[in-house]
């Protein structure tokens, strides 16, 4: 099983949409995938995935309020995938969010273990892939999705706010936690792909020596139209977006996650 | 059973504090008790203060400039003053170049594991040792990189016995423990006596 936590250091870099499309092409290829949202300041994966009104969320496994069977929903068979596509989402309501940027460190402590604990039976039960889309920057929820992952996908976009901010993620948390870290480069302008540009040349002597790059997703104008509630690999799984991404899944596929010793 | 163990500057203030029964009094005021009183027995009697008994416990003090180290235990059969010289001496020959330029008091949190060290488990009250600090995830980014998988091993299971541990790592029972006494050591984990074994705890 591998398990990585989609991260950025800023919001805004598409870390959901991506964590989604990724996902579902995992599943198309029939892997069995659990897509955990832990982006507790700002859900979203539910607009994604039209869902509303769940009994039980990420926020309350957490919690331990409820069990895990109560909290993830597969999704697979609404989509006709050939894998499973398990989903928990965090609560979007505005006082459950409010509620959790007011938990102390004794809850956090909690919450890591919970979700050390629920990959575990992950594991134990066969899923090939589990993902966590978490929150941007370094908060308890979006370092927690890093402790427990096996490494980490890095989404940024092309510019210095996203360079250095991601050279500080490598450096003081991932580096620190000994979590590889992937860089996917988001919303790239086409200009800065072709042409005179050097972005790509740019980004790989940023990040030489510091973290491996598993793409570069140009900005496809299809993506913001959808408005956040299409998710291409599921819409338009031969469009270029999706063919990209297909891309990149078959690069994550490849990275060998040694198995730690009890953890 | 020994309850708690103080170690005090030439003012009076306790710089070092380890309480194992946590119903005793604040330590920087049973520090002031002990200081006040040791210099009223130094002035009115011309002798050091050796021992009080106060509410049902015994507080043992040994002076050595520039500390006093203060043991407070049931019964004197409780502190050998072998004991009280071993803490004393240890202490003076790692933390006395702190105490006598001042320095940074947090680095003295270490002493912890001597403690663990010279007095065995089962001579503390409850066998019980309390974390100091919950261990989330930005406290193990702080931690020993070689502490890091047992930290994570911890938080998972919650509760661990250092045959677990060795088990799950890999390693043998003597590193499991020691890993584990290091995390008792820096305030991340807890332990206590159950059917006769240590259990490591969050």
């Amino acid at each position: 099983m591998k398990c990585f936590a989609v991260h950025s250091y800023k919001g805004g870099t598409g870390k959901t949409t991506l964590a989604a499309n990724l996902a579902v092409i995992y599943a198309r290829m029939g892997h069995d995938v659990v897509l955990l949202e832990l982006d507790f300041q700002a859900p979203s994966l539910h607009t994604l995935f039209g869902v509303r009104g769940r009994d039980a969320y990420m926020n309350d496994y957490l919690s331990e309020s409820a069990t895990w069977d109560d909290v993830l929903v597969d999704l697979g068979d609404n989509y006709d995938l050939d894998g499973l596509l398990v989903l928990g989402f965090s609560n979007p309501d505005v006082d459950e969010i409010r509620k959790q940027l007011a938990k102390d460190r004794k809850w956090h402590m909690q919450a890591i273990s919970q979700l050390l604990v629920l990959k575990e039976r992950l594991r134990a039960e066969g899923f090939d892939y589990v993902i966590f889309d978490s929150a941007p920057g370094v908060h308890y929820s979006s370092v927690n999705a890093v402790v427990a992952s096996d490494f980490t996908v890095v989404v940024a976009k092309i510019d210095n706010f996203d360079f250095d901010g991601s050279i500080a993620l490598i450096d003081q948390l991932y580096n620190p936690l000994e979590r590889r870290a992937f860089m996917l480069f988001n919303k790239v302008v086409p200009p800065l792909l072709t042409g005179s540009r050097p972005a790509i040349s740019t980004a790989e002597e940023v990040f030489k020596d510091k973290a491996e790059i598993l793409g570069f997703v140009p900005c496809y104008c299809d993506v913001p139209l959808a408005m956040g509630s299409e998710i291409q690999a599921l819409s338009q799984p031969d469009g270029p977006f999706a063919t990209r991404l297909q891309q990149v899944a078959q690069k994550i596929a490849e990275i060998d996650v040694a198995a730690k010793h009890g953890t | 059973m020994i309850r708690a163990v103080c170690i005090l500057d030439q003012g009076g203030v306790c710089v070092y504090s380890r309480i194992y029964d946590q119903s005793l009094a604040d330590p920087q005021l049973m520090g002031s008790l002990i200081s006040a009183l040791s210099l009223f027995s130094r002035e009115t009697m011309g002798d050091e203060l050796r021992a009080i008994r106060s509410g049902g416990h015994l507080i043992i003090v040994s002076d050595t400039a520039p500390i006093t180290t203060m043991v407070v235990a049931d019964r004197a059969e409780d502190v050998t003053s072998e004991l009280v010289d071993a803490i004393t001496l240890r202490f003076l020959s790692r933390y006395a170049h702190i105490i006598k330029r001042g320095g940074e008091l947090s680095a003295l949190r270490e002493f912890d594991a001597v403690l663990d060290e010279l007095i065995p488990l089962g001579k503390t009250a409850g066998g019980l040792i309390e974390p100091r600090t919950p261990l989330d995830s930005l406290a193990l980014i702080d931690l020993p990189a070689d502490l890091r998988d047992l930290a994570v091993l911890l938080l998972r299971e919650r509760e661990l016995s250092a045959t677990d541990a060795a088990r799950s790592l890999s390693v043998s029972e003597v590193e499991a423990l020691e890993m584990l006494h290091r995390l008792v050591s820096l305030g991340v984990a807890g332990l206590r006596m159950e059917d006769g074994r240590v259990v490591f705890f969050l």
